[in-house]
């Protein structure tokens, strides 16, 4: 038994408006077939009703598509929750660390002028990343976990760039030294994440230029 | 029946793995519902097992997808790539290994032939 394509925009539409995945376009889709498949197949088996059937499969998924309150990711449903932390385990703890280890290995040199430079370099290399990151958002033509997770606090990462890198430059020209370095973990810290997040964007492009050769 | 998933759960991928390999392209309904089919209902994988894993390997390059549109919706196919083919079989290695080195010690005077 088939759904109708009023009943399958049905589903879609319980899924962006009930279940917050509105802004998840590929797993909607993906979950939206899944569901979709499991409403026929207990419409057929079960001789139910399609507004039986739903209700009775959107119940075997709640656990997985409702938004868990008490998780650091509470606005966005757990399966996409549980993909954010996996990506912060890989990505950011990662990125924390080695932001660690980089400032803490510069502290020995705190009186040469070359980690200013070093680290002036890192502001390059993050400011061009940061550009093209914000490019590659801004080209984004679909909404996915992988854009999504992007874009989340970029804003506040570009700003916070920003702002420590002017501190930077206010402070070294105040001093007419290159000596101090306040920005030195903001700095290389937010270039890391700019990096992870523009690895992220690459990997996104394959998800959206198979979305759009079906939409 | 609980504790017998607890068994499959750390062979998921490599049960996933094995069935793209044969069946060249599978969708995740699909997935689900072919290994019910082989293992007579005994073996049951959860959707919320089966797309962190799908994803999980999408992620490491061991799976390409491919969408299509179906019956009025998207279609989110998955198949092996030329990485997640070699790992299939080193999976695969693992898998009998371990089978082996079970029965050996579960049952001791049985030979398996693989």
């Amino acid at each position: 038994m088939k759904l109708t394509t009023d009943q399958i925009n049905y589903i879609d539409y319980v899924l962006k408006k009930q279940y917050t995945f509105e802004n998840f376009e590929d797993l909607r889709v993906e979950l939206l077939d899944h569901i979709a498949s499991d409403v026929e197949l207990k419409m057929q088996s079960d001789n139910m009703s399609f507004d039986d059937a739903l209700p009775n499969v959107l119940h075997k998924w709640n656990d997985e598509i409702a938004c868990d309150r008490n998780s650091y990711y509470n606005s966005v449903p757990i399966i996409v929750a549980k993909l954010w932390k996996k990506l912060d385990w890989k990505y950011n703890y990662f990125v924390l660390l080695l932001t660690g280890i980089l400032c803490f290995g510069s502290m020995p040199f705190g009186r040469e002028v070359w980690i200013t430079y070093a680290m002036y370099s890192i502001a390059c290399i993050g400011l061009v990343l940061g550009i093209y990151l914000l490019n590659l958002l801004r080209r984004n033509q679909f909404n996915t976990v992988l854009s999504m997770y992007a874009k989340n606090k970029i804003k506040l990462y570009v700003g916070l760039f920003a702002f420590a890198l002017i501190l930077n430059i206010g402070a070294n020209y105040s001093d007419g030294d290159l000596l101090s370095r306040p920005a030195l973990f903001v700095v290389t810290h937010t270039t890391l994440v700019f990096a992870v997040r523009t690895i992220i964007m690459r990997k996104n492009i394959k998800i959206e230029n198979q979305l759009l050769k079906v939409i | 029946m609980k504790k017998q998933q607890q068994l499959y759960k750390g062979s998921l991928n490599t049960i996933i793995m094995k069935l793209l390999e044969q069946q060249g392209k599978m969708y995740g309904y699909e997935i689900t519902q072919k290994v019910k089919e082989i293992t007579q209902g005994e073996m049951n994988i959860t959707e919320g097992a089966l797309y962190p894993a799908l994803h999980k390997m999408e992620a490491d390059g061991f799976l390409d997808v491919e969408m299509d549109r179906v019956d009025g919706r998207i279609r989110k196919y998955y198949k092996l790539t030329e990485s997640g083919v070699k790992e299939t079989v080193s999976r695969m290695e693992e898998l009998d290994n371990f089978i082996r080195n079970m029965q050996t010690i579960v049952n001791p005077n049985l030979k398996l032939d693989f």
